[in-house]
């Protein structure tokens, strides 16, 4: 019995080795276009969906904003991380203890604040939970072992190889997801740009049905902006997007620019909306901008969050 | 008026799957052999409890109601005067199914009632639609319905005389909630179990060793198996009508193997760590994705419940009802649906399996004489009964896997629009070739060595060579397991 034990002991410790050995492999490349958003504490983040994800570049809106706010900005928003008690749980873990001047940018849509039909609090709150943020345990650290153990969700095999980004995306360190319109090996043509936008809208049709406005998501928002009100300035955006998505949004959300309007009254924060210049800045597919329109975008919004908010 | 659909959250136990099990289970298994045999049930119906309590604490209240109701009515049958067994048995079974309907089924009956309601004109007010977003505020307690066809077994088995009623509440609560099965079976029965628990247990390495291998295999598929194949079919089922053609079918075809091995593997962990314990715990499986026909497929799949359904409800319908054979088979089949799931798709997916079959009973003497005037070879017969079988296995199982009726129809017409060969959903296609192949490499040890002799792959073989498969398992678990931290699709029943 004591051999086998100490078989046993042999067996689980080679196993605990290589699993650890693998995880460290895989943090010192990339990882996925996620795991930079979990690798540092933030001063001041821009939170949304994945339009927020790929057209808000931090370092741009640094550059270009005329006043002084807590560092590292940090792009916090992603597909999926919907306004919630997850969300803002992921928020508090974060930013910086004590950090009192930060810039929060909070990306809305219609979509940010659905739901699927007949599911209640604890249902949209399970689902929540498993995205990376309902995953996470750790927010801050790098390397994040954590995060590759617990929202990781492909073999270690890949570690093996010489990893980056899929072809056309760029994952930077504060977070952002740059995509690219052209490479080295590929062009994206105005033609596959047009069949994304129509695949998008087929996909808002098709889920239509199937998705409601959800009075928590709201309820979560406002919270959200409460929390971050008392670390900073809060600013929220309507990300551009193509005419299309928007009369589409604006067809099937009717409530929600009186939403939008009883939230700024009750907290007394600016609210930038593009959707009414949205042939301004260019979209890849409809909905997300690309690297050239998501720059131009940011510069255009760090100079409006200078004008609306106080310095 | 759009009504919302009801959907119930279950609730959790801990899961094999987590690292939370990995320090639970090693430490349960050593103090379990270091305590004297007197208070081993103590150690491990708390050890169980534990496991079942550990993120939703409440629900073992449940848990602990049908323990003692079970336990109450097991004595009296066992002591009252014949004519009066049955009120017990009766009382027993209201208990049980009671809280399976209270909990799993309640507001499911009252959503279809709304439907029919709704159907024929009735309007269903506002409040009444609040009450129904409140809903998933209830849990779905994790294996409840696992646990509560086990206590009914023993009352069953008490009243038909089969067993004398167990005394010690101790070990009957053991019986109902012990750990390694009681979330997702298999359901066994007191016959079968309970005198294993009540029995001295010396350490074996030879079996403890077995168990481990059997685990090991166990934590092989979900891990590394289904939850791979799991990605894929999420990715198209969570839009059933943004693919077509290829993607759809491949889809449909990962889900069987999917379910298999998903269901198979918790039933490996759960068996192996039982036998670890000196326990043997029954079979779920025996090649099921080999039958060679529906009858076969349904002796060979779930091998616990069909064999309940059989000794409990099927042939007490034949035998007692007067029902005939097609209705007791569309009856039981409707149960066996609804067991599943509160969901008209489980439902559905049992009913069609009812009629396959009747369908196949019905043309058995008839498709018979075709192949033996066609001097069809018989494994050439074998082939194509195993060939239609499957996909007719495949196609119900869209049902199961789907969210709604709708969605199951859309899906499966989505299957016959031809050009769509892009099978490429999740652009990986080193992916997709290690799923195929990783099908095939489980189906064959299925294959070759069944689903009950798994350790022989390992035992008897020189030393140099086991430690070289026990070192390409830390490799390949470590390279290719999937730590998605999905439950197990079996618990949510």
């Amino acid at each position: 019995m004591r051999y086998f034990i100490l078989k046993l002991t042999l067996f689980f410790s080679l196993l605990a080795s290589a699993y650890l050995f693998m995880v460290n492999k895989l943090s010192e490349g990339y990882v996925d276009m996620y795991y930079p958003k979990y690798t540092q504490h933030a001063g001041g983040l821009v939170i949304g969906l994945s339009r927020a994800d790929q057209g808000i570049d931090p370092k741009t809106i640094v550059e270009n904003l005329e006043l002084k706010t807590d560092l590292p900005l940090i792009n916090f928003a992603a597909n999926q991380y919907y306004y919630g008690e997850v969300y803002l749980e992921g928020i508090k873990q974060k930013l910086k203890h004590g950090s009192g001047n930060g810039l929060f940018i909070l990306s809305v849509s219609p979509g940010s604040f659905t739901g699927p039909i007949g599911f209640g609090t604890k249902g949209i709150k399970e689902m929540d939970g498993k995205t990376a943020m309902g995953k996470a345990e750790d927010f801050n650290s790098d390397p994040n072992y954590s995060y590759i153990i617990n929202c990781y969700g492909q073999g270690l095999y890949h570690a093996l190889f010489a990893q980056r980004a899929p072809g056309n995306m760029i994952t930077h360190d504060n977070g952002w997801n740059e995509i690219l319109t052209s490479g080295s090996d590929f062009v994206l043509s105005d033609a596959l740009k047009m069949d994304w936008k129509r695949q998008n809208l087929d996909y808002f049709q098709r889920r239509l049905p199937k998705e409601e406005t959800k009075d928590y998501r709201w309820e979560w928002f406002g919270k959200t902006i409460e929390y971050l009100r008392d670390k900073g300035q809060v600013v929220l955006v309507r990300m551009p997007a193509d005419k299309e998505v928007f009369d589409f949004e604006n067809s099937n959300s009717l409530n929600f620019d009186r939403s939008m309007d009883s939230i700024i009254k009750i907290h007394q924060i600016p609210y930038l909306d593009y959707s009414k210049n949205s042939s301004y800045f260019e979209t890849y597919d409809g909905s997300h901008l690309h690297s050239g329109s998501a720059i131009q975008f940011s510069t255009q919004l760090a100079k409006d969050i200078g004008v609306h908010i106080k310095k | 008026m759009n009504r919302p659909i009801v959907t119930q959250i279950q609730g959790l136990s801990m899961l094999f799957n987590s690292f939370e099990f990995l320090l639970f289970f090693p430490l349960v298994l050593l103090l379990y052999y270091l305590l004297p045999h007197k208070v081993r049930w103590l150690f491990l119906l708390a050890s169980s409890y534990y496991f079942y309590a550990a993120s939703e604490p409440y629900l073992i209240i449940l848990l602990l109601i049908s323990t003692l109701v079970d336990y109450y009515c097991g004595l009296k049958i066992g002591n009252v005067a014949p004519e009066r067994k049955k009120y017990y048995l009766w009382l027993s079974i209201a208990v049980n199914v009671g809280i399976l309907v209270s909990f799993k089924y309640l507001f499911f009956f009252i959503d279809s009632t709304n439907s029919i309601l709704e159907y024929f004109g009735a309007e269903i007010s506002s409040s009444e639609q609040i009450q129904s977003y409140r809903i998933d505020q209830v849990l779905l307690p994790v294996g409840i319905s696992f646990y509560t066809f086990q206590t009914m077994s023993y009352t069953i088995e008490v009243y038909r005389g089969n067993m004398e009623p167990e005394k010690h509440l101790g070990r009957f609560a053991l019986f109902v909630a012990f750990f390694p099965q009681l979330v997702a079976g298999p359901i066994e029965k007191a016959t079968r179990l309970l005198p294993q628990l009540n029995k001295t247990i010396y350490p074996d390495v030879s079996q403890i060793k077995r168990g481990m291998i059997i685990m090991a295999w166990g934590f092989f598929l979900k891990i590394v198996v289904a939850d791979r194949l799991g990605i894929y079919v999420d990715a198209v089922y969570a839009d059933p009508n943004g693919h077509q053609g290829l993607p759809s079918l491949l889809a449909a075809f990962f889900f069987v193997f999917q379910i298999y091995f998903d269901f198979a593997a918790y039933t490996y962990i759960a068996i192996g760590a039982a036998k670890t314990m000196g326990i043997s715990l029954i079979n779920n499986f025996n090649r099921p994705l080999f039958s060679v026909n529906i009858t076969q497929f349904w002796q060979r799949w779930h091998i616990s419940l069909t064999q309940w359904i059989r000794d409990y409800l099927y042939s007490p319908l034949r035998r007692k009802a007067r029902l005939n054979r097609g209705g007791s088979v569309v009856f039981v089949f409707f149960i066996m649906g609804l067991w599943h799931g509160a969901n008209w798709t489980f439902v559905v997916w049992g009913l069609i399996n009812a009629m396959f079959l009747i369908i196949e009973v019905i043309t058995n003497k008839w498709r018979k004489g075709i192949f033996d005037r066609l001097h069809i070879p018989s494994k050439l017969r074998s082939f194509s009964g195993w060939a239609v079988s499957f996909t007719l296995m495949m196609l119900s199982l869209i049902f199961f896997r789907s969210p709604s009726i709708q969605d199951a129809f859309d899906f499966i017409g989505n299957l016959f629009v031809i050009p769509n060969l892009h099978i490429n959903v999740l652009n990986n296609y080193l992916e997709l070739f290690l799923s195929i192949l990783l099908i095939i490499g489980v189906q064959w040890v299925h294959f070759v060595k069944g689903n009950n002799r798994i350790y022989e792959l390992v035992e008897k073989r020189p030393i140099w060579a086991r430690w070289s498969m026990y070192l390409a398992y830390i490799v390949i678990i470590v390279m290719l397991g999937i730590n998605r931290q999905e439950s197990f699709i079996y618990f949510q029943f």
